[in-house]
């Protein structure tokens, strides 16, 4: 009798041992564990996510392509795409300044944007006033940036455009990080701000009147689902 | 020279001397300064004065291969150089790419300058001498290390057990002993595992509390445990190249959406592709062979992104692409179970959240790890206390127009519209 009830104790005092060891383990590289762990880490794809993985293990092992990220199928293109008619030389360039002006109609609220976007994708080379000392160039990882932002700058809109598209000198193409309205916005912005060319703001009314909606749309239409194809080939 | 001879025919003796002497003086001590900041400022976004190129040559013995006048007239006006059909002018123009060295606002002494820094590029420097490696104010404290504190924790448990058996052997001996002496039958206890058992089978309410505290207190380990389960939070993966989000977005101050440029746009944030990397990498290539830490250790920028060029397969040398790239696998770290629908874009672009709120201070992360528990609780939490940026949102001022005033009551009494009121606890918002 003694015995049995002994034994009851030291069993119970053990299993409640072992709950503490169980429950306070964590499995390797700090993830928890996971019950039921397809609910969590799908077979189905998901972005950076190798296809038919969940959890390092892979679902089918006669797949060889897993990579989730891909580009698109030769001779599509994405929805939304507007392809740009200028080519990356210096002609292309000379062109674009010529021929090129901005789509957008400008307004406070399109400056207020671009401001945004500056403060995004240009301020750390080109600095907050434009004049090319943003925190890389303050912390002598880049050169000062030739090109500075004043009034005295003559350099026509589409040669904007057209750098931000390609790239210029030391800088790079940011086609993939700024769909086209984004580029023009960007465009009114640092006109607007630093070189003193604002636009007059058009009212909203005679700005469709000039521009039909649809050839706005069309022409501002965003190029992020390419740019968004070209991002998820980094996995 | 042309400039001193000019100068001896027209002045006098005592202003040449004085020339010349100030001539000295330049040269001696901050001639090559004067070059280096002229270069810096007008010559350094295309040019290195190494052999590589940049995005115009690199500038390394360029006074051998040229004459000082073709250089002179080069750098005021190498349009004219071109057009006038001089033969070395037009094979730099073919060479690279028909794009022309834009005129450059120098004169010819400043011009002297930066030529004689293009040849000595070290002048002035060789006293700093080359960084130390781990220097700067990228080296942080090593982890701290526990090892210590298992041994000490270990060995004191050992003293204990050895402890506890001498003495219970010496008890036991003592208690045989003077139950001899007394001429009685010894019936105590004659191992440690009897005497253990003698002790519990006295003090049965001892026994009872201390087992009913671990059974309890293993259960709500148990739950606690069950809480934890699929809650990464914390999760700190290393990647495959040691990206330091504290360089890049606390040090450098790039923004988030430099990188994760479609979060504004997307589903998803977007790991940035290496394109991306390019932007700044091109020109930043680790030549400078600086250290920085990751996670604990150091590394070295060359080799990491050294990593990045061999992904691409791109020569650092004559920066071309070849035709080989290959993917990084980086590691993921944050994800939501396939039950529940996140969007970036509603929450960034739509909601004005800042990336911290939900990532914590990346920027003082030189790993990323998991801040957030990512838990339903977690989220609608959030949405229970954040208010909508209705301000200056015609849709809203039209919303809050047509509502009833009972309703328009209930919801506005406390001045602000949190995302519970506008649907942000519906089950079928993220679960469908």
């Amino acid at each position: 009798m003694k015995r049995t009830y002994l034994n009851r104790i030291t069993t119970i005092a053990l299993a409640a041992v072992a709950v503490f060891s169980i429950s306070s383990c964590k499995e390797e590289g700090g993830l928890a564990p996971e019950y039921m762990p397809d609910m969590y880490r799908s077979p189905a794809i998901e972005p950076y996510v190798d296809y038919g993985e969940v959890q390092g293990k892979y679902s089918n092992p006669e797949y060889t392509d897993r990579m989730s990220a891909r580009n698109p199928v030769e001779g599509t293109i994405a929805r939304g795409y507007m392809p740009y008619a200028y080519e990356n030389t210096p002609e292309g360039y000379d062109l674009a300044g010529q021929n090129l002006t901005n789509p957008i109609a400008y307004s406070e609220n399109v400056k207020a944007e671009g401001k945004e976007l500056f403060g995004m994708f240009c301020v750390h080379c080109h600095g907050d006033k434009g004049q090319g000392d943003g925190t890389l160039v303050q912390r002598d990882k880049f050169p000062p940036i030739p090109t500075k932002f004043t009034p005295e700058l003559q350099l026509p809109e589409g040669k904007m455009f057209h750098t931000i598209t390609y790239g210029k000198g030391l800088m790079g193409a940011h086609a993939s990080q700024l769909n086209q309205e984004e580029r023009w916005k960007l465009v009114h912005y640092i006109r607007a701000e630093f070189m003193g060319l604002a636009p007059a703001a058009v009212p909203a009314e005679a700005a469709e009147e000039a521009a039909p909606a649809e050839e706005v749309a069309a022409e501002a239409a965003p190029e992020a689902p390419a740019g968004e194809e070209e991002n998820h080939e980094a996995h | 020279m042309n400039k001193i001879t000019n100068l001896t025919k027209e002045s006098t003796l005592f202003k040449v001397f004085l020339f010349c002497l100030s001539f000295l003086f330049f040269q001696f001590n901050s001639y090559s300064q004067d070059g280096k900041k002229l270069f810096k400022a007008n010559c350094a976004a295309c040019h290195s004065v190494g052999a590589n190129k940049v995005v115009g040559p690199g500038l390394q013995g360029v006074t051998e291969k040229r004459s000082a006048e073709w250089l002179h007239s080069w750098i005021k006006n190498s349009g004219e150089m071109i057009a006038s059909g001089d033969g070395d002018a037009v094979a730099i123009f073919e060479e690279y790419g028909k794009v022309i060295m834009p005129p450059q606002p120098v004169d010819d002494a400043q011009i002297d300058a930066i030529l004689e820094y293009i040849n000595n590029p070290n002048d002035g420097e060789t006293a700093a001498g080359p960084t130390p490696p781990g220097g700067g104010d990228l080296t942080t404290a090593a982890p701290e290390d526990n090892s210590t504190m298992i041994y000490v924790f270990g060995a004191a448990i050992l003293l204990l057990v050895i402890l506890i058996f001498t003495l219970n052997r010496t008890g036991l001996f003592l208690r045989e002993t003077i139950a001899k002496n007394e001429g009685e039958e010894y019936k105590g206890p004659t191992t440690l595992w009897e005497s253990l058992r003698e002790v519990m089978r006295n003090n049965k309410g001892i026994v009872a509390a201390v087992v009913i505290v671990l059974f309890f207190g293993g259960l709500l380990d148990l739950m606690d445990g069950a809480f934890e389960i699929g809650v990464h939070q914390g999760y700190k993966p290393e990647q495959p190249i040691k990206f330091s989000h504290k360089i890049h977005a606390g040090d450098d101050k790039i923004d988030c959406n430099y990188c994760h440029s479609s979060a504004r746009h997307s589903k998803t944030s977007g790991i940035p592709s290496l394109n991306v990397c390019m932007n700044c990498h091109k020109h930043i290539d680790g030549s400078s062979g600086k250290t920085f830490m990751y996670n604990g250790k150091q590394y070295s920028m060359t080799e990491e992104i050294q990593k990045i060029y061999d992904h691409l397969d791109y020569d650092r040398e004559t920066q071309t692409y070849g035709d080989n790239p290959t993917p990084v696998q980086w590691v993921k770290i944050h994800n939501l179970p396939d039950h529940v629908f996140f969007s970036h874009a509603q929450h960034v672009t739509a909601g004005k959240q800042k990336c911290q709120t939900c990532h914590g201070p990346v920027e003082e992360m030189d790993v990323v790890a998991q801040d957030a528990p990512l838990t339903m609780k977690w989220c609608i939490e959030c949405h229970n206390a954040t208010a909508v940026a209705t301000e200056g949102n015609g849709y809203y001022d039209e919303m809050h127009a047509r509502m009833t005033p009972e309703f328009k009551e209930q919801v506005m009494e406390d001045g602000v519209i949190t995302v519970k009121e506008i649907g942000g606890w519906e089950c079928a918002k993220c679960h469908y």
